[in-house]
């Protein structure tokens, strides 16, 4: 049971990755039928909503991921439904009273504080359930995160739809329903959820005495891991593979009709496809890295990201629609892979004790690349274009950019070594027994 | 170890199991399918177009 109530969460918080649906209806809430200059909120206003909640997620889950390894995923799923839905409620009357502060408090900081906790809550739980699968474990969890977006924009464009009326644009009786739904739905995953007992192992599951990867079975404290080199590398390599595909990602559809001149319709379905592949690699990429280890499908990331994407240019100049599509989607799928990996890989170098409170640190990196890959892909198409590149050649610099940046990632995760002995845990374990192996075959 | 640990859907009856994951299947399922209809455009325009340069508007522009 412990899967799908880590689902349930992951379903509901990644709600905010279809956040956009909102932005175009709440520029028109005094206007209604159009957007009244001087009165509404523009989309730059309210773009900053989701800017907030993404921070808030990395913050969240840096500054409080002590506490959730003090009070266990049930209570933090709890207290991740309570703020993730308080927020709805709270941007519901920001919509009624036309207050963008109370909008910005509600979805993004109080809600913010939600993804945060219900992102770490279940990790270290299902870690801890799943020795022996570890990616798998993770991986379907974080794979919620992905689906929550193919859930939340859907849900978001139906119940506008249905409470649109001639006095509202229908989004505040929408963030009213979707809090009531999404409660429900996040209470069952943390009525759901139990922690093993202590030393829990599946049946007929025996640790390998000489684990051949970069495996430790020592623990190591959060205050002691995020000094630690390996620590700032698995940083950097969530952070360089997050840009990358961030960068794709948030302009596919526009890069998609830039790049070969199809329609809006044919650009957001390429947008849609993208989703699914970043939900899939999810699970796929991370549930491999229980058979090939952890350095080594990080390094398929990075190798294979970085010549898919010097592909891409390729694909606009011979102008194969197909071409583009699989490219892009097999980058995608390693974008969503990176996120469900990183946290088996923390578990590999330092354990269960403190993994939820050092994934929360380690997830900080996510916030810096939602700001850098976006910036990235932008500056430089707009840059090109300015200098008399044409608008369907402008993104080729920027995927080469790309895939110098999965390059700088390979470097990280190849210096990526085990935990000195002496940031392990004196009470969890003696070091000395520890089995520790450096990965040779990377 | 292992033996005298319960497993971890011990206590959880099947029904519960298949009830759990019921709950979030629907759900999913049905993100994906609408996912799956908002992608289609783009599977047409594949098939029928292909790569010939004449079917897209900024070509001919």
């Amino acid at each position: 049971l412990i899967p799908p109530a880590a689902l349930a969460v992951h379903l509901c918080i990644g709600e905010i990755y279809g956040f956009s649906v909102f932005n175009e209806p709440l520029t028109r809430v005094v206007g209604v039928s159009r957007s009244i200059e001087g009165s509404d909120w523009t989309i730059p206003t309210v773009g900053w909503v989701y800017s907030i909640a993404l921070i808030m997620l990395g913050l969240s889950a840096a500054v409080l991921g002590r506490w959730v390894e003090r009070v266990g995923p049930r209570k933090t799923m709890f207290a991740s439904a309570c703020a993730f839905c308080g927020g709805l409620l709270l941007s519901s009357l920001g919509v009624a009273l036309h207050s963008i502060g109370l909008l910005y408090l509600g979805y993004g900081v109080i809600g913010g504080i939600g993804l945060g906790l219900g992102y770490i809550a279940p990790v270290s739980t299902l870690v801890k359930w799943f020795p022996d699968r570890p990616g798998m474990a993770t991986g379907m969890a974080i794979m919620g995160f992905g689906g929550g977006a193919l859930i939340g924009a859907p849900l978001g464009v139906e119940l506008m739809g249905a409470f649109k009326s001639a006095s509202s644009v229908g989004v505040k009786e929408a963030f009213l329903a979707m809090a009531c739904v999404y409660f429900a739905f996040m209470l069952f995953g943390a009525f759901t959820v139990r922690v093993p007992p202590p030393g829990w192992r599946p049946e007929g599951y025996t640790p390998p005495a000489a684990p051949k990867k970069l495996v430790t079975h020592a623990h190591v404290a959060v205050d002691v891991a995020w000094k630690t080199p390996p620590f700032w590398l698995l940083w950097m390599v969530l952070c360089l593979n997050v840009t990358a595909g961030i960068g794709i990602l948030g302009q596919a559809s526009k890069m998609c009709q830039d790049m070969f001149g199809v329609s809006a319709a044919v650009g957001g379905g390429f947008a849609g496809l993208l989703s699914l592949f970043n939900m899939g690699g999810r699970i796929f990429w991370s549930s491999l890295s229980d058979v090939t280890g952890r350095k080594l499908i990080y390094c398929v990331y990075f190798v294979l990201g970085a010549v898919l994407y010097a592909l891409v240019p390729a694909t606009q100049r011979i102008q194969s629609v197909t071409l583009f599509v699989l490219v892009a989607a097999v980058i995608i799928s390693m974008y969503g892979g990176g996120f469900a990996t990183i946290p088996a890989y923390l578990r590999d170098l330092f354990g269960t004790m403190h993994l939820g409170a050092i994934h929360g640190r380690l997830i900080t990196a996510w916030s810096m690349a939602a700001v850098l890959g976006p910036q990235l892909v932008n500056y430089v198409s707009t840059y090109q274009v300015r200098h008399g590149v044409p608008k369907g050649e402008a993104y080729n610099l920027t995927m080469y950019v790309m895939a110098g940046l999965l390059l700088l990632g390979l470097g990280a995760n190849l210096l990526v070594h085990p935990v000195d002995e002496r940031h392990h845990d004196q009470e969890t374990g003696d070091p000395k027994t520890a089995v520790v192996a450096v990965e040779s075959e990377v | 170890m292992s033996a005298s640990n319960p497993s971890p859907d011990k206590n959880s009856s099947l029904l519960s199991l298949a009830i759990a994951w019921i709950v979030v299947a629907i759900p999913l399922g049905w993100g994906v399918y609408q996912t799956v209809v908002k992608s289609l455009p783009l599977f047409r325009m594949s098939s029928g177009a292909g790569a010939s340069p004449a079917s897209f508007p900024h070509q001919r522009r």
